[in-house]
Protein backbone atom coordinates (compact mmCIF):
# COMPACT_ATOMS: atom_id res chain seq x y z
CA UNK A 1 0.00 0.00 0.00
CA UNK A 2 2.78 2.35 0.58
CA UNK A 3 4.78 1.73 -2.47
CA UNK A 4 1.05 2.47 -3.87
CA UNK A 5 1.31 5.92 -2.40
CA UNK A 6 5.07 6.49 -3.19
CA UNK A 7 3.86 5.50 -7.18
CA UNK A 8 0.63 8.14 -6.79
CA UNK A 9 2.62 10.74 -6.10
CA UNK A 10 5.62 10.36 -8.34
CA UNK A 11 3.48 9.41 -10.94
CA UNK A 12 1.36 12.65 -10.52
CA UNK A 13 -2.05 10.86 -9.43
CA UNK A 14 -3.12 13.57 -6.70
CA UNK A 15 -6.35 12.01 -6.07
CA UNK A 16 -5.14 8.23 -5.88
CA UNK A 17 -1.88 9.73 -3.46
CA UNK A 18 -4.95 11.41 -1.35
CA UNK A 19 -7.23 8.71 -0.67
CA UNK A 20 -4.77 6.09 0.21
CA UNK A 21 -3.48 8.71 2.95
CA UNK A 22 -6.70 9.38 4.40
CA UNK A 23 -7.56 5.60 4.03
CA UNK A 24 -4.12 4.92 5.64
CA UNK A 25 -4.45 7.51 8.70
CA UNK A 26 -8.23 5.76 9.32
CA UNK A 27 -6.62 2.74 9.42
CA UNK A 28 -3.76 3.52 11.60
CA UNK A 29 -1.15 4.01 10.28
CA UNK A 30 1.60 5.61 12.21
CA UNK A 31 1.53 9.22 10.15
CA UNK A 32 5.73 8.93 10.39
CA UNK A 33 5.65 6.65 8.45
CA UNK A 34 3.63 7.94 5.85
CA UNK A 35 5.16 10.99 5.73
CA UNK A 36 8.51 8.88 4.69
CA UNK A 37 6.65 7.62 1.41
CA UNK A 38 5.45 11.15 0.66
CA UNK A 39 9.29 12.10 0.59
CA UNK A 40 10.30 9.01 -1.14
CA UNK A 41 7.67 9.44 -3.56
CA UNK A 42 9.00 13.32 -4.27
CA UNK A 43 12.30 11.93 -4.01
CA UNK A 44 11.50 9.11 -6.92
CA UNK A 45 9.52 12.22 -9.13
CA UNK A 46 12.88 14.09 -8.52
CA UNK A 47 14.51 11.44 -10.01
CA UNK A 48 11.89 11.15 -13.65
CA UNK A 49 13.03 14.91 -13.78
CA UNK A 50 16.63 14.29 -13.78
CA UNK A 51 16.48 11.82 -16.55
CA UNK A 52 14.57 14.08 -18.46
CA UNK A 53 10.99 12.12 -18.41
CA UNK A 54 9.39 14.79 -16.24
CA UNK A 55 10.18 19.16 -16.52
CA UNK A 56 9.50 21.78 -13.99
CA UNK A 57 6.01 21.81 -14.60
CA UNK A 58 5.71 18.12 -13.55
CA UNK A 59 7.63 18.75 -10.38
CA UNK A 60 5.21 21.98 -9.56
CA UNK A 61 2.46 19.25 -9.83
CA UNK A 62 4.23 17.41 -7.50
CA UNK A 63 4.85 20.16 -5.20
CA UNK A 64 0.71 20.54 -5.18
CA UNK A 65 0.30 17.08 -4.40
CA UNK A 66 2.73 16.43 -1.49
CA UNK A 67 1.54 19.90 -0.41
CA UNK A 68 -1.60 18.47 0.19
CA UNK A 69 -0.17 15.02 1.51
CA UNK A 70 1.71 16.88 4.13
CA UNK A 71 -1.40 18.91 5.41
CA UNK A 72 -3.22 15.55 5.88
CA UNK A 73 -0.38 14.22 7.86
CA UNK A 74 -0.45 17.62 9.55
CA UNK A 75 1.63 17.74 12.81
CA UNK A 76 1.32 14.33 13.53
CA UNK A 77 3.84 13.45 11.33
CA UNK A 78 6.63 15.75 12.50
CA UNK A 79 7.93 13.99 15.45
CA UNK A 80 10.52 11.82 14.92
CA UNK A 81 11.54 12.17 11.38
CA UNK A 82 15.70 11.68 11.17
CA UNK A 83 16.41 15.17 9.39
CA UNK A 84 19.47 15.70 7.63
CA UNK A 85 18.81 19.47 8.73
CA UNK A 86 16.60 22.31 9.28
CA UNK A 87 16.20 24.43 6.61
CA UNK A 88 14.16 28.06 7.01
CA UNK A 89 13.35 28.82 3.42
CA UNK A 90 10.68 31.21 1.39
CA UNK A 91 10.61 33.49 -1.64
CA UNK A 92 11.39 37.19 -1.94
CA UNK A 93 8.67 39.67 -2.89
CA UNK A 94 8.74 39.96 -6.56
CA UNK A 95 6.58 41.97 -9.47
CA UNK A 96 6.56 39.27 -11.78
CA UNK A 97 4.99 36.34 -9.34
CA UNK A 98 3.85 34.64 -12.28
CA UNK A 99 5.23 31.17 -11.83
CA UNK A 100 3.37 29.73 -9.24
CA UNK A 101 5.04 28.40 -5.95
CA UNK A 102 8.58 27.51 -6.15
CA UNK A 103 9.56 24.35 -5.69
CA UNK A 104 12.84 24.54 -3.90
CA UNK A 105 10.60 23.82 -0.51
CA UNK A 106 9.44 20.48 -1.83
CA UNK A 107 12.91 19.52 -3.22
CA UNK A 108 14.73 20.01 0.04
CA UNK A 109 12.09 17.86 1.44
CA UNK A 110 12.62 15.20 -0.42
CA UNK A 111 16.59 15.40 0.17
CA UNK A 112 15.25 14.72 3.86
CA UNK A 113 15.34 18.49 5.16
CA UNK A 114 13.21 19.31 8.04
CA UNK A 115 11.38 22.60 6.00
CA UNK A 116 9.86 25.53 7.41
CA UNK A 117 8.38 27.40 4.73
CA UNK A 118 7.78 30.95 4.41
CA UNK A 119 6.18 31.07 1.43
CA UNK A 120 6.45 33.47 -1.38
CA UNK A 121 6.40 37.54 -1.07
CA UNK A 122 8.40 37.07 2.12
CA UNK A 123 9.69 40.45 3.13
CA UNK A 124 13.52 40.38 3.54
CA UNK A 125 13.66 41.35 7.12
CA UNK A 126 11.37 38.20 7.85
CA UNK A 127 14.20 35.78 7.18
CA UNK A 128 16.37 37.12 10.26
CA UNK A 129 13.19 36.94 12.28
CA UNK A 130 11.87 33.90 11.62
CA UNK A 131 15.29 32.20 11.98
CA UNK A 132 16.04 33.70 14.97
CA UNK A 133 12.83 31.78 16.28
CA UNK A 134 13.34 28.56 14.73
CA UNK A 135 17.22 28.51 14.55
CA UNK A 136 17.48 26.65 10.98
CA UNK A 137 20.80 25.21 10.18
CA UNK A 138 20.36 26.75 6.75
CA UNK A 139 18.63 29.85 5.30
CA UNK A 140 17.33 29.20 1.22
CA UNK A 141 16.53 32.38 -0.40
CA UNK A 142 14.99 32.05 -3.49
CA UNK A 143 13.23 34.29 -5.94
CA UNK A 144 16.75 36.25 -6.55
CA UNK A 145 16.60 38.38 -9.81
CA UNK A 146 17.13 41.54 -11.05
CA UNK A 147 14.69 43.15 -9.65
CA UNK A 148 14.80 41.68 -5.69
CA UNK A 149 18.86 41.85 -5.57
CA UNK A 150 18.57 44.69 -3.15
CA UNK A 151 16.16 42.45 -1.15
CA UNK A 152 18.38 39.63 -1.42
CA UNK A 153 21.00 41.93 -0.24
CA UNK A 154 19.01 42.56 2.72
CA UNK A 155 18.03 39.30 3.83
CA UNK A 156 21.50 37.87 3.79
CA UNK A 157 22.16 40.75 6.01
CA UNK A 158 19.92 40.75 8.33
CA UNK A 159 20.55 36.69 8.84
CA UNK A 160 24.23 37.28 9.03
CA UNK A 161 23.84 39.82 11.96
CA UNK A 162 22.47 36.85 14.51
CA UNK A 163 23.55 35.69 17.61
CA UNK A 164 23.66 32.09 15.56
CA UNK A 165 24.09 32.69 11.94
CA UNK A 166 22.75 29.80 9.89
CA UNK A 167 24.44 29.18 6.43
CA UNK A 168 22.87 30.80 3.59
CA UNK A 169 22.53 30.02 -0.14
CA UNK A 170 20.08 31.60 -2.99
CA UNK A 171 18.58 30.79 -5.38
CA UNK A 172 16.86 32.27 -8.41
CA UNK A 173 13.41 33.68 -9.58
CA UNK A 174 11.46 31.36 -11.68
CA UNK A 175 9.88 33.54 -14.01
CA UNK A 176 8.85 33.24 -17.93
CA UNK A 177 11.30 35.80 -19.08
CA UNK A 178 15.09 35.49 -18.65
CA UNK A 179 15.57 34.32 -15.41
CA UNK A 180 18.86 35.49 -13.80
CA UNK A 181 21.88 32.90 -13.54
CA UNK A 182 23.12 33.00 -10.06
CA UNK A 183 26.87 32.36 -10.25
CA UNK A 184 29.86 33.09 -8.11
CA UNK A 185 30.02 36.60 -8.46
CA UNK A 186 26.39 37.14 -7.79
CA UNK A 187 26.99 35.05 -4.67
CA UNK A 188 29.73 36.79 -3.38
CA UNK A 189 28.10 39.99 -3.79
CA UNK A 190 24.74 39.45 -1.84
CA UNK A 191 27.45 37.90 0.95
CA UNK A 192 25.81 33.90 1.07
CA UNK A 193 27.80 31.06 0.99
CA UNK A 194 26.15 29.41 -2.00
CA UNK A 195 24.04 29.39 -4.50
CA UNK A 196 21.74 27.24 -7.07
CA UNK A 197 20.17 27.92 -10.73
CA UNK A 198 18.26 24.26 -10.94
CA UNK A 199 15.93 23.97 -8.06
CA UNK A 200 17.11 19.99 -7.90
CA UNK A 201 20.70 20.82 -7.26
CA UNK A 202 19.49 22.48 -3.90
CA UNK A 203 19.68 19.58 -2.26
CA UNK A 204 23.68 19.01 -3.04
CA UNK A 205 24.26 22.54 -2.31
CA UNK A 206 22.24 22.36 0.87
CA UNK A 207 24.02 19.11 2.00
CA UNK A 208 27.87 20.37 1.07
CA UNK A 209 27.14 23.60 3.19
CA UNK A 210 26.23 21.74 5.66
CA UNK A 211 29.27 19.78 5.68
CA UNK A 212 31.10 23.07 5.92
CA UNK A 213 32.22 23.21 2.50
CA UNK A 214 31.64 27.10 1.32
CA UNK A 215 31.26 28.74 -1.40
CA UNK A 216 29.23 26.23 -3.66
CA UNK A 217 27.97 27.44 -7.24
CA UNK A 218 26.38 25.22 -9.38
CA UNK A 219 26.36 27.72 -12.17
CA UNK B 1 20.50 47.93 -47.40
CA UNK B 2 18.12 49.76 -46.05
CA UNK B 3 16.72 48.23 -42.50
CA UNK B 4 13.71 46.88 -44.20
CA UNK B 5 16.45 44.81 -46.72
CA UNK B 6 18.67 43.55 -44.07
CA UNK B 7 15.90 42.49 -41.92
CA UNK B 8 14.36 40.51 -44.98
CA UNK B 9 17.72 39.21 -45.74
CA UNK B 10 18.34 38.07 -42.04
CA UNK B 11 14.56 36.50 -42.16
CA UNK B 12 15.78 34.71 -45.27
CA UNK B 13 18.95 33.67 -43.88
CA UNK B 14 20.96 35.45 -46.53
CA UNK B 15 24.10 38.05 -45.48
CA UNK B 16 22.96 41.29 -45.42
CA UNK B 17 25.19 44.02 -45.33
CA UNK B 18 24.94 44.45 -41.68
CA UNK B 19 23.48 42.25 -38.70
CA UNK B 20 20.09 43.29 -38.21
CA UNK B 21 19.87 45.18 -34.65
CA UNK B 22 16.80 45.20 -32.93
CA UNK B 23 15.44 46.15 -29.66
CA UNK B 24 12.44 44.97 -27.05
CA UNK B 25 12.10 48.14 -24.94
CA UNK B 26 9.35 49.78 -23.28
CA UNK B 27 9.27 51.50 -19.93
CA UNK B 28 13.08 52.32 -20.04
CA UNK B 29 12.40 54.44 -22.46
CA UNK B 30 9.35 55.92 -20.85
CA UNK B 31 11.79 56.88 -18.00
CA UNK B 32 14.53 58.13 -20.10
CA UNK B 33 12.79 60.38 -22.12
CA UNK B 34 10.95 62.05 -19.48
CA UNK B 35 7.48 60.47 -19.10
CA UNK B 36 5.99 58.50 -16.57
CA UNK B 37 4.83 54.59 -17.24
CA UNK B 38 1.40 55.47 -16.89
CA UNK B 39 1.43 58.02 -19.85
CA UNK B 40 3.62 55.38 -21.79
CA UNK B 41 0.54 52.44 -21.28
CA UNK B 42 -2.43 54.63 -21.85
CA UNK B 43 -0.71 56.41 -24.85
CA UNK B 44 0.46 55.18 -27.87
CA UNK B 45 1.58 57.90 -29.13
CA UNK B 46 3.29 59.30 -25.85
CA UNK B 47 5.00 55.49 -26.26
CA UNK B 48 6.25 55.72 -29.58
CA UNK B 49 7.22 59.18 -29.22
CA UNK B 50 9.30 58.03 -25.82
CA UNK B 51 10.48 54.85 -27.99
CA UNK B 52 11.50 57.81 -30.80
CA UNK B 53 13.57 59.29 -28.69
CA UNK B 54 15.54 56.74 -28.03
CA UNK B 55 15.56 55.52 -31.14
CA UNK B 56 17.38 59.44 -31.97
CA UNK B 57 19.35 59.37 -29.09
CA UNK B 58 20.80 56.07 -30.25
CA UNK B 59 21.34 56.66 -34.05
CA UNK B 60 18.72 54.29 -35.03
CA UNK B 61 18.04 50.72 -35.41
CA UNK B 62 16.50 48.21 -37.44
CA UNK B 63 13.86 46.21 -35.66
CA UNK B 64 11.27 48.09 -33.55
CA UNK B 65 8.94 46.27 -31.24
CA UNK B 66 5.68 47.48 -31.39
CA UNK B 67 5.56 48.14 -27.27
CA UNK B 68 3.60 51.36 -27.88
CA UNK B 69 0.73 49.14 -28.18
CA UNK B 70 1.31 47.22 -24.94
CA UNK B 71 -1.14 49.26 -22.38
CA UNK B 72 -4.04 49.58 -23.87
CA UNK B 73 -4.13 46.59 -25.48
CA UNK B 74 -3.46 44.74 -21.65
CA UNK B 75 -5.98 47.24 -20.44
CA UNK B 76 -8.27 46.80 -22.69
CA UNK B 77 -8.60 44.01 -24.60
CA UNK B 78 -6.41 41.55 -22.44
CA UNK B 79 -8.26 38.87 -20.44
CA UNK B 80 -6.15 38.94 -17.08
CA UNK B 81 -5.63 40.85 -14.07
CA UNK B 82 -2.84 43.64 -14.30
CA UNK B 83 -2.36 46.91 -12.89
CA UNK B 84 -0.29 49.93 -14.56
CA UNK B 85 2.92 49.58 -12.28
CA UNK B 86 5.21 53.01 -11.59
CA UNK B 87 8.84 51.43 -12.57
CA UNK B 88 7.60 48.16 -14.55
CA UNK B 89 4.76 49.84 -16.49
CA UNK B 90 2.45 47.03 -15.62
CA UNK B 91 1.97 44.26 -13.04
CA UNK B 92 -0.10 40.86 -13.03
CA UNK B 93 -1.83 40.27 -10.49
CA UNK B 94 -2.38 36.61 -10.90
CA UNK B 95 -5.80 36.66 -9.85
CA UNK B 96 -7.60 34.31 -11.87
CA UNK B 97 -10.49 36.11 -14.62
CA UNK B 98 -10.80 32.66 -15.93
CA UNK B 99 -12.95 29.65 -13.99
CA UNK B 100 -12.30 26.26 -14.64
CA UNK B 101 -16.24 26.31 -16.78
CA UNK B 102 -14.77 28.67 -19.34
CA UNK B 103 -12.81 25.55 -20.89
CA UNK B 104 -16.16 24.42 -21.81
CA UNK B 105 -17.18 28.06 -23.39
CA UNK B 106 -13.60 28.14 -25.53
CA UNK B 107 -15.18 24.09 -26.10
CA UNK B 108 -18.52 25.77 -27.21
CA UNK B 109 -17.35 29.09 -28.33
CA UNK B 110 -13.70 29.46 -30.17
CA UNK B 111 -11.24 32.29 -28.48
CA UNK B 112 -14.00 35.19 -29.15
CA UNK B 113 -16.31 33.83 -26.86
CA UNK B 114 -14.15 32.70 -24.39
CA UNK B 115 -12.62 36.48 -24.05
CA UNK B 116 -16.07 37.66 -24.24
CA UNK B 117 -17.14 35.91 -20.78
CA UNK B 118 -13.46 36.58 -19.32
CA UNK B 119 -13.70 39.87 -20.22
CA UNK B 120 -17.26 40.42 -18.76
CA UNK B 121 -16.27 38.83 -15.91
CA UNK B 122 -13.96 41.39 -15.40
CA UNK B 123 -16.56 44.31 -16.07
CA UNK B 124 -14.52 44.68 -20.11
CA UNK B 125 -16.49 44.67 -23.09
CA UNK B 126 -14.66 43.05 -25.89
CA UNK B 127 -15.70 41.69 -29.27
CA UNK B 128 -14.22 41.69 -32.37
CA UNK B 129 -15.02 45.00 -33.27
CA UNK B 130 -13.39 46.69 -30.80
CA UNK B 131 -10.36 44.63 -31.02
CA UNK B 132 -10.49 45.79 -35.23
CA UNK B 133 -10.85 49.71 -33.48
CA UNK B 134 -8.00 49.39 -31.47
CA UNK B 135 -5.42 48.27 -34.35
CA UNK B 136 -6.99 50.45 -36.81
CA UNK B 137 -5.89 52.96 -34.38
CA UNK B 138 -2.24 51.91 -34.00
CA UNK B 139 -1.94 51.78 -37.67
CA UNK B 140 -0.78 55.80 -38.40
CA UNK B 141 2.17 55.09 -35.80
CA UNK B 142 3.22 51.98 -37.84
CA UNK B 143 3.39 54.56 -40.82
CA UNK B 144 5.42 56.83 -38.82
CA UNK B 145 7.88 54.38 -37.85
CA UNK B 146 7.61 53.30 -41.69
CA UNK B 147 8.38 56.60 -42.69
CA UNK B 148 11.29 56.87 -40.29
CA UNK B 149 12.91 53.81 -41.92
CA UNK B 150 12.57 51.74 -39.33
CA UNK B 151 10.81 48.03 -39.66
CA UNK B 152 8.19 47.24 -36.74
CA UNK B 153 8.75 43.57 -36.35
CA UNK B 154 4.91 43.12 -34.80
CA UNK B 155 1.74 43.41 -35.90
CA UNK B 156 -0.32 40.88 -34.44
CA UNK B 157 -0.32 37.96 -31.64
CA UNK B 158 -0.49 34.90 -32.39
CA UNK B 159 -1.38 33.78 -29.02
CA UNK B 160 -1.82 29.98 -28.21
CA UNK B 161 -5.08 28.77 -26.14
CA UNK B 162 -2.12 27.49 -23.22
CA UNK B 163 -0.83 31.61 -23.48
CA UNK B 164 -4.43 32.59 -22.46
CA UNK B 165 -4.42 29.86 -19.62
CA UNK B 166 -1.41 30.68 -18.17
CA UNK B 167 -2.39 34.37 -17.44
CA UNK B 168 -6.06 34.07 -17.16
CA UNK B 169 -6.17 31.39 -15.39
CA UNK B 170 -2.93 31.93 -13.43
CA UNK B 171 -0.03 29.23 -13.56
CA UNK B 172 -1.35 27.50 -10.16
CA UNK B 173 -4.56 27.30 -11.31
CA UNK B 174 -3.17 26.02 -14.95
CA UNK B 175 -1.16 23.00 -13.02
CA UNK B 176 -4.73 21.96 -11.18
CA UNK B 177 -6.47 22.06 -14.43
CA UNK B 178 -3.93 20.03 -15.68
CA UNK B 179 -3.53 17.55 -13.25
CA UNK B 180 -7.58 17.26 -13.09
CA UNK B 181 -8.78 17.96 -16.43
CA UNK B 182 -6.06 17.95 -19.07
CA UNK B 183 -8.35 16.62 -21.79
CA UNK B 184 -10.61 19.98 -20.96
CA UNK B 185 -7.75 21.60 -21.46
CA UNK B 186 -6.90 20.18 -24.49
CA UNK B 187 -10.38 20.04 -26.18
CA UNK B 188 -10.34 24.15 -25.16
CA UNK B 189 -6.66 24.36 -27.08
CA UNK B 190 -7.96 22.54 -30.23
CA UNK B 191 -11.30 24.96 -30.13
CA UNK B 192 -9.18 28.30 -29.45
CA UNK B 193 -6.73 27.59 -32.15
CA UNK B 194 -8.32 28.91 -35.61
CA UNK B 195 -9.91 32.04 -34.32
CA UNK B 196 -6.32 32.68 -32.95
CA UNK B 197 -4.75 32.32 -35.96
CA UNK B 198 -7.06 34.56 -38.01
CA UNK B 199 -7.10 37.00 -35.06
CA UNK B 200 -3.17 37.46 -35.72
CA UNK B 201 -3.41 37.59 -39.19
CA UNK B 202 -6.32 40.42 -39.10
CA UNK B 203 -4.45 42.21 -36.40
CA UNK B 204 -1.34 42.60 -38.77
CA UNK B 205 -3.40 43.30 -41.85
CA UNK B 206 -5.16 46.31 -39.91
CA UNK B 207 -1.03 47.87 -39.19
CA UNK B 208 -0.26 46.67 -42.30
CA UNK B 209 2.86 45.07 -40.80
CA UNK B 210 3.75 41.42 -42.10
CA UNK B 211 4.87 40.44 -38.62
CA UNK B 212 3.20 38.55 -36.31
CA UNK B 213 4.78 37.52 -32.38
CA UNK B 214 4.14 34.22 -31.18
CA UNK B 215 4.58 33.74 -27.58
CA UNK B 216 5.87 30.66 -26.76
CA UNK B 217 6.51 31.21 -23.08
CA UNK B 218 7.40 28.53 -20.87
CA UNK B 219 7.01 26.22 -23.39
CA UNK B 220 9.71 23.92 -22.33
CA UNK B 221 9.06 24.43 -18.53
CA UNK B 222 6.92 20.64 -18.91
CA UNK B 223 7.96 17.65 -20.26
CA UNK B 224 8.74 16.71 -23.52
CA UNK B 225 5.24 14.69 -23.65
CA UNK B 226 3.50 17.83 -22.77
CA UNK B 227 5.13 19.78 -25.11
CA UNK B 228 4.73 17.56 -27.82
CA UNK B 229 0.98 17.40 -27.16
CA UNK B 230 0.13 20.33 -25.69
CA UNK B 231 2.15 22.79 -26.98
CA UNK B 232 4.12 22.34 -29.88
CA UNK B 233 1.13 21.01 -32.53
CA UNK B 234 -0.60 24.47 -32.07
CA UNK B 235 3.18 26.32 -32.12
CA UNK B 236 3.46 24.47 -35.43
CA UNK B 237 0.37 24.43 -37.49
CA UNK B 238 0.07 27.97 -36.31
CA UNK B 239 3.45 29.15 -37.72
CA UNK B 240 2.65 27.15 -41.25
CA UNK B 241 -0.70 28.62 -41.48
CA UNK B 242 1.23 32.33 -41.34
CA UNK B 243 3.86 31.65 -43.44
CA UNK B 244 1.46 30.04 -46.35
CA UNK B 245 -0.61 33.67 -45.35
CA UNK B 246 2.67 35.56 -46.38
CA UNK B 247 3.52 36.71 -42.65
CA UNK B 248 6.70 35.65 -41.01
CA UNK B 249 6.06 34.69 -37.21
CA UNK B 250 8.52 36.14 -34.92
CA UNK B 251 8.15 33.41 -32.32
CA UNK B 252 9.23 34.23 -28.77
CA UNK B 253 10.89 31.62 -26.96
CA UNK B 254 12.33 32.10 -23.64
CA UNK B 255 13.99 29.90 -21.05
CA UNK B 256 15.92 27.28 -22.66
CA UNK B 257 15.00 26.08 -26.05
CA UNK B 258 18.61 24.15 -26.43
CA UNK B 259 16.95 20.34 -25.82
CA UNK B 260 14.23 21.45 -28.26
CA UNK B 261 15.91 22.97 -31.10
CA UNK B 262 15.43 19.95 -33.29
CA UNK B 263 11.50 20.65 -33.33
CA UNK B 264 11.95 24.24 -34.57
CA UNK B 265 13.54 22.47 -38.14
CA UNK B 266 9.62 21.39 -38.41
CA UNK B 267 8.45 25.49 -38.75
CA UNK B 268 8.83 26.98 -42.30
CA UNK B 269 12.10 27.24 -43.30
CA UNK B 270 13.56 30.69 -43.85
CA UNK B 271 10.22 32.29 -43.49
CA UNK B 272 10.71 32.64 -39.27
CA UNK B 273 12.49 34.46 -36.46
CA UNK B 274 13.26 32.67 -33.26
CA UNK B 275 13.60 34.82 -30.82
CA UNK B 276 15.81 33.33 -27.85
CA UNK B 277 17.33 34.43 -24.86
CA UNK B 278 21.19 33.39 -24.23
CA UNK B 279 19.34 30.66 -21.42
CA UNK B 280 19.79 28.37 -24.85
CA UNK B 281 22.62 27.26 -26.18
CA UNK B 282 23.16 30.37 -29.05
CA UNK B 283 26.14 27.86 -30.63
CA UNK B 284 24.27 24.86 -30.65
CA UNK B 285 20.96 27.13 -31.76
CA UNK B 286 23.18 28.15 -34.67
CA UNK B 287 24.11 24.76 -35.56
CA UNK B 288 20.87 23.00 -35.49
CA UNK B 289 18.91 25.98 -37.50
CA UNK B 290 21.54 27.96 -39.44
CA UNK B 291 20.48 28.19 -42.86
CA UNK B 292 16.84 26.88 -41.66
CA UNK B 293 15.83 29.73 -39.21
CA UNK B 294 16.54 33.15 -38.32
CA UNK B 295 17.47 33.81 -34.59
CA UNK B 296 17.46 36.97 -32.59
CA UNK B 297 18.57 37.41 -29.18
CA UNK B 298 21.47 36.32 -27.15
CA UNK B 299 22.50 39.85 -25.05
CA UNK B 300 21.46 39.26 -21.20
CA UNK B 301 18.74 41.36 -19.59
CA UNK B 302 21.23 41.04 -16.45
CA UNK B 303 24.59 42.35 -18.53
CA UNK B 304 22.32 45.43 -19.34
CA UNK B 305 21.55 46.35 -15.95
CA UNK B 306 24.74 45.29 -13.69
CA UNK B 307 27.34 45.14 -17.05
CA UNK B 308 29.12 47.88 -18.56
CA UNK B 309 29.48 49.47 -22.41
CA UNK B 310 32.71 47.52 -22.73
CA UNK B 311 31.83 44.49 -21.49
CA UNK B 312 28.17 45.00 -23.80
CA UNK B 313 30.82 45.57 -26.87
CA UNK B 314 32.35 42.39 -26.08
CA UNK B 315 29.41 40.47 -25.80
CA UNK B 316 27.98 41.55 -29.04
CA UNK B 317 31.05 41.19 -30.88
CA UNK B 318 31.12 37.71 -29.83
CA UNK B 319 27.52 36.76 -30.54
CA UNK B 320 28.21 38.43 -33.95
CA UNK B 321 30.86 36.09 -34.68
CA UNK B 322 29.23 33.28 -33.69
CA UNK B 323 25.75 33.75 -34.64
CA UNK B 324 26.35 35.58 -38.12
CA UNK B 325 26.60 36.95 -40.92
CA UNK B 326 23.43 35.20 -42.00
CA UNK B 327 20.27 34.28 -40.56
CA UNK B 328 20.80 36.72 -37.06
CA UNK B 329 19.42 39.56 -35.48
CA UNK B 330 21.65 40.87 -32.53
CA UNK B 331 18.70 41.62 -29.86
CA UNK B 332 18.33 42.03 -26.22
CA UNK B 333 16.74 38.63 -24.71
CA UNK B 334 13.42 39.17 -23.59
CA UNK B 335 12.55 43.04 -22.31
CA UNK B 336 14.83 45.65 -21.79
CA UNK B 337 14.92 45.62 -17.73
CA UNK B 338 13.09 48.63 -16.24
CA UNK B 339 16.44 48.78 -14.06
CA UNK B 340 18.54 48.90 -17.72
CA UNK B 341 21.64 51.30 -17.77
CA UNK B 342 20.45 53.38 -21.12
CA UNK B 343 24.33 53.45 -21.99
CA UNK B 344 24.39 49.77 -21.75
CA UNK B 345 21.48 49.15 -24.21
CA UNK B 346 22.98 52.53 -25.97
CA UNK B 347 26.29 50.08 -26.62
CA UNK B 348 24.54 47.11 -27.79
CA UNK B 349 23.54 49.37 -30.89
CA UNK B 350 26.65 50.67 -31.40
CA UNK B 351 28.49 47.21 -31.20
CA UNK B 352 25.86 46.10 -33.66
CA UNK B 353 26.79 48.86 -35.96
CA UNK B 354 30.74 48.73 -35.28
CA UNK B 355 30.96 44.78 -35.52
CA UNK B 356 27.55 43.59 -37.32
CA UNK B 357 29.16 44.61 -40.50
CA UNK B 358 32.53 44.32 -40.07
CA UNK B 359 32.56 41.23 -43.06
CA UNK B 360 32.51 41.98 -46.47
CA UNK B 361 29.26 40.85 -48.05
CA UNK B 362 31.47 39.07 -50.55
CA UNK B 363 32.49 37.27 -47.70
CA UNK B 364 31.69 33.27 -47.83
CA UNK B 365 28.18 32.40 -46.19
CA UNK B 366 28.30 30.01 -43.18
CA UNK B 367 28.23 25.76 -43.34
CA UNK B 368 24.99 25.84 -42.58
CA UNK B 369 23.67 28.51 -45.74
CA UNK B 370 26.15 26.48 -47.95
CA UNK B 371 24.95 23.65 -47.29
CA UNK B 372 21.08 24.28 -47.25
Amino acid sequence: MLKNLQDAIAEINEGKALNIIQERLKAGENPSNLLDTVRSGARKAIGFYESGRYGRIELQMIHLIVDQCLNLLGSRAAQKQPSVGRILTGTLPTERDEMGRDVTPMILFSGGFDIIDLGSQVPPQEFAKKANEVNPDLVAITGVDLDSLEDAAQAVLGITQLHRTPKIMVGPLIKCGHELKIDADLVKTLKANAGWNDAPESVNVAKSLLERKVEVVRA
Amino acid sequence: MNSKERMDAAVACKVPDRIPIALRLDVPAAHWSGITSEEFMQDPWKASNAIEWVFDKFGGWDGVDNTWTMGVRYLKLDTYNMEIHASRGFKMLHVPTMTVEDYDVAIKEGLYGFMKTVAARMGKRFDPELETEMYRSFAPIYKHWEEKGAVVHRGGKFKPAMSHFQWARTWQELLKDLMRNYDKVKQACDAMFEEAVTAAEKQSRLVNCKYVFVPASKSTLGSKKLFEDLLFPYLKEGCHRLVKDGFVPRIHLDLDWTEYLEYLLELPKRSCIAELESLTDLKKAKEVLGGHMCISGGVPPGLLVRGTPDKVHETCKKLIEEMGPDGYILANDDMVPPNARMENVKALVDAGKKFGGAYSIHDRPSPQVLRA
